[in-house]
């Protein structure tokens, strides 16, 4: 039998009026007639003859039969056979109860009338077999169809919030699957408070799976579906040094409201409050408190919003104290030392040691560490790695190995070469593969010839944005007296070379961060005056990458709960909010911002988007066109050419059959 | 009369088969008008016409003294008596002129060529000389009256080559036409007299003369007396871009009553000037016109 993948299109059939009403209201056109003279004529208006009965029938039929075949090619008409009879499900009514756990549930009672909500709801429908699912713990937990009530309030009463909004758009898919085939009737009974953060990118296509669905609002305070009020939120806290011995904790406060609040705001450290501060929330604005401690009197300390309001969950934060641990570094270098890598070691030292701003950038050197690495007993290892004078024994010890390991995991290394000979440190470095670098000679000056120099720090390298002025001439007129000279090595990266452009400095980035940092002289007087300079930390910061990293604020980390953070040695899930501490790693976990937002969906848009409205009826033909394609033969092609014909034939017919005379008159139907 | 009317040879259906003017007039002429006019005078001309018989008493002078060397026979040449009578053909070549209705055997214009054709050989026949005006504003002809065969051929020539396009020649054409009018004259004017009337009066101002005698004889076509048979109609004019719309059917008795009018002002304005007037319709035999100029010209006599 014929059917319509558009049957809407079939209204356009109303079209067939047209050619009707065009032969009907037949029309005499006037034709140009030459006359001698106008003198004595006035204009009329031109008579317009209807007709009683459509002229021309045969033109007639042919275009009302044009039209309809226009319409029935829009409606997409196709061939199906009628399927086999499909058995009518006998199945009961089923009724999956789903909630959400996300933070926001927290507020405005949501989660507290929960259970008195769903359990009531359930009494309403003694009959259904009920099933409950809901995201806890990064998974979905479910009670299955025809549990009873009391399995439903225990589960309930064993549920948690969750610290982070999760799953919801997992548990709308897995409902779909959830019902049975016999089912005789099935919904989805939604309850939550429908915050806008968490529910506006949930979709679902229930309604192509015959679901309906039931929305319970909780927690909608002042109205249902309308958004909350009432709340007063903590959004940011920071701590920095204030002057000796003092710090200064600095918060940001929110009001979430359409109406000015006035508020206290606390801290609390040591178990006590320190400093209430009083401060005036514009509507929908937010304003700065700021509190002064005494520098390491504490390890910790909360800012809290007093009094409570409707969202607790975001009144307070708490924030660590104490300056970050300082970055370690620590030296590798051979087992009988000889003077110049003592020399360079013990300059090393002292010069990264005073890179750090304060306590709160500090440099620590940790031999143990970088032992340790050396050793194969950890493979953490300190933050930099100095190996000066590289020759043979690096070889020898199998020490590239775990190197390797140690920049792979996202750690930075300078390397020195070894005064001796570069032909042992070519061979170390080809046989480790460190570096596809072959060092030709050491190039030293002669007697009466200026020494080598640093050339001009191209524009566009990173280092032109710290060497400007008198840093770049300080630069420029650095001296090297010996190096390892080397051809221009492909993939390698080099920031710096002398005046004829071989490579002074070279480095191998690793994909995880980790830098290998190739020097081809020595940081000593001997082959450079580099050390007696101002440039000289600054060069080392910028060619090593030594910055403190951006991401921590403090020393510490801030993240929201449910978001991980992994490093070379470090990885932290924050799953809940508070202060943690991880190998040495602070971490301040905050409630999810967004779950804030006292903005809920509307009812009408969150129904829309669950039942798939707006696609279901594209994806029941979808998934007819999937499952039944074998079944439908598509007749567009047909009619596209029988209305091809039809027009041929329409214009065969309706054009003029011979000139026309003066008298005669063309029909404009 | 009667056979004049009926004569087919006078049919302006069959006589607008014949292209030339010349043997068109004498065919309308002689094959239907003879007797109806003076024929050409003998007497005291220039131009020789024939020989006849010495008559005993006649003026030895008029004897072919070389004819009776060579057969001993007195024979007396004649001459063309050369009249001082001039004709003036005034033949309007406008666009509207040229206006040809479906049941017409010929348009406005070929009728009037017909007819002036026919005038000039009668005037030709008398020996008047033949002048012609006429034409439109891009091809305005004046041809001053002369007498003779090689005026007339070039008479009918200039009456066969024009084509009726544009507008009638204006005011200032006519004022140099009337300042070089001979003293005396007969003036036949062709037309359709569609233009303004007031025009007219002041064109043939010349006709209050008791010198000049003046025939103004329009054509029209049957449909200009009735609009055609149609719905509708866009009119375009011959004479212009103007356009009109209107449906016959339903102006048509304004329009006659228009028309009428027209021509009753144009009958009280040829009288005012002393022009004779006269309709003629294409479809009529051009032995109307004929009879109207010469029943002029007996009058004039």
């Amino acid at each position: 039998m014929i059917e319509f993948g558009q049957p809407i299109a079939l209204w356009s059939g109303l079209a067939i009026g047209l050619p009707i009403f065009a032969h009907l209201a037949y029309q005499k056109i006037s034709e140009k007639f030459s006359f001698s003279t106008l003198r004595f004529l006035e204009t009329s208006t031109l008579p317009r003859t209807g007709r009683r009965q459509p002229s021309d029938w045969l033109l007639l039929l042919l275009r009302i039969l044009l039209f309809l075949m226009i319409t029935l090619l829009l409606s997409d008409p196709y061939w199906r056979t009628p399927p086999p009879d499909i058995p009518v499900p006998q199945g009961g009514d089923e009724r999956w109860l789903l909630f959400d756990t996300s933070p926001s549930m927290a507020g405005w009672n949501a989660w507290g009338s929960l259970e008195n909500t769903l359990l009531s709801r359930m009494a309403e429908e003694p009959d259904a077999n009920f099933g409950l699912l809901f995201p806890q713990e990064s998974s979905l937990r479910e009670n299955s169809l025809g549990s009873s009530l009391d399995e439903i309030r225990t589960t309930l009463q064993s549920a948690q919030l969750q610290p982070y909004s999760y799953g919801i758009q997992a548990m709308i898919d897995r409902v779909i699957e959830l019902f049975s085939e016999g089912s005789r009737s099935r919904k989805v009974i939604l309850f939550s408070d429908f915050q806008k953060s968490s529910w506006q990118e949930v979709s679902g296509t229930l309604a192509s799976h015959d679901i309906d669905l039931e929305l319970i609002p909780l927690g909608h305070s002042s109205g249902l579906w309308s958004h909350r009020t009432g709340n007063r939120g903590v959004i940011e806290t920071k701590v920095a040094p204030a002057g000796s011995g003092k710090i200064r904790v600095w918060s940001l406060i929110k009001n979430w409201d359409s109406n000015l609040s006035e508020v206290q705001v606390s801290l609390l450290a040591g178990g006590q409050v320190r400093e209430v501060v009083e401060v005036s929330l514009p509507p929908l604005g937010s304003a700065q408190v700021q509190f002064h401690l005494p520098a390491e009197d504490f390890s910790q300390a909360l800012v809290r919003i007093e009094g409570g309001d409707s969202y607790p969950l975001d009144d307070n934060q708490s924030l660590w104290l104490l300056p970050p641990p300082p970055r370690t570094f620590g030296f590798w270098s051979q087992s009988h030392s000889d003077q110049d890598d003592t020399l360079e070691q013990k300059y090393l030292k002292t010069a990264i040691e005073s890179m750090g701003q304060g306590d709160w950038d500090r440099w620590e050197l940790d031999q143990k560490s970088a032992n340790k690495l050396r050793n194969g007993t950890d493979l953490l290892g300190p933050d930099f790695l100095v190996i000066p004078g590289l020759s043979g024994w690096f070889k020898d010890e199998n020490l590239a190995d775990p190197l390797e390991h140690y920049l792979e995991k996202g750690g930075t290394v300078l390397i020195t070469p070894s005064s001796l000979s570069h032909i042992q440190l070519n061979q170390s470095l080809k046989d480790t593969g460190l570096l596809d670098l072959t060092f030709e000679s050491f190039e030293k000056i002669k007697p009466g010839i200026d020494p080598f120099r640093f050339d001009l720090v191209p524009e566009k390298s990173p280092l032109s944005e710290v060497f400007f002025g008198v840093a770049a001439r300080d630069l420029y007129l650095t001296q090297i007296f010996q190096f390892c000279s080397t051809p221009f090595p492909e993939n390698l990266q080099v920031p710096l070379h002398d005046r004829s452009g071989r490579p002074l400095f070279v480095i191998r980035p690793y994909p995880n961060g980790g830098k290998l940092c190739f020097s081809a002289f020595r940081i000593l007087p001997k082959w450079t005056d580099l050390p007696m300079r101002k440039s000289f930390l600054p060069l080392l910061v910028e060619l090593c990458s030594l910055n403190p990293p951006e991401d921590l604020e403090g020393g510490s980390l801030r993240i929201e709960s449910g978001e991980s953070w992994e490093s070379s040695h470090v990885s932290f899930r924050g799953s809940q909010a508070g202060l943690f501490q991880v190998d040495g790693r602070r971490f301040e976990v905050v409630y999810p911002f967004a779950e804030s937002i006292p903005e809920v969906m509307a009812r009408a848009e969150l129904a829309d988007a669950l039942l798939g409205h707006a696609q279901s009826d594209d994806s029941k033909v979808t998934n007819d066109l999937l499952s039944d394609t074998s079944d439908r033969t598509s007749l567009w092609l047909w009619f596209a050419l029988l209305v091809a014909g039809l027009f041929c034939l329409e214009m065969i017919l309706s054009s003029p059959r011979s000139v026309l005379s003066r008298s005669q008159e063309v029909p404009l139907a | 009369m009667a056979q004049l009317v009926e004569n087919p040879l006078l049919d302006p259906a069959n006589l607008a088969r014949i292209d030339d003017l010349s043997l068109l007039a004498r065919v309308v002429v002689e094959g239907n008008h003879f007797g109806l006019h003076r024929s050409r005078k003998q007497g005291h001309g220039s131009e020789f016409f024939q020989y006849r018989n010495y008559e005993p008493g006649e003026d030895l002078k008029n004897i072919d003294w070389k004819v009776f060397a060579k057969q001993n026979e007195l024979v007396a040449k004649t001459y063309e008596e050369t009249s001082n009578a001039n004709l003036i053909l005034i033949l309007d070549a406008s666009a509207s002129m040229s206006f040809q209705g479906n049941s017409s055997p010929c348009s406005k214009f070929r009728y009037s060529q017909m007819l002036a054709a026919c005038l000039a050989y009668l005037a030709y026949r008398q020996g008047d000389r033949i002048g012609l005006f006429g034409g439109n504003q891009e091809n305005l002809q004046w041809l001053f009256p002369e007498s003779g065969k090689e005026s007339f051929k070039s008479i009918l020539t200039k009456i066969g080559s024009m084509i009726p396009q544009g507008k009638d020649p204006d005011d200032q054409a006519w004022e140099k036409f009337k300042a070089s009018l001979p003293a005396q004259a007969t003036v036949v004017i062709i037309s359709d007299f569609l233009e303004d009337e007031d025009r007219i009066t002041d064109r043939l101002s010349f006709a209050h003369s008791s010198r000049y005698e003046c025939l103004c004889l329009q054509v029209i076509d049957p449909i200009e007396e009735n609009l055609p048979e149609m719905d509708a109609v866009r009119f375009a004019s011959l004479e212009g871009d103007e356009e009109k719309s209107a449906s016959p059917e339903r102006i048509r008795q304004e329009y006659q009553r228009r028309f009428l009018e027209h021509l009753n002002t144009l009958t009280n304005c040829f009288a005012a000037c002393g022009a004779e007037y006269t309709v003629l319709k294409t479809v009529d035999n051009l032995g109307l016109g004929i009879r109207k100029f010469i029943g002029l010209r007996s009058l004039f006599k």
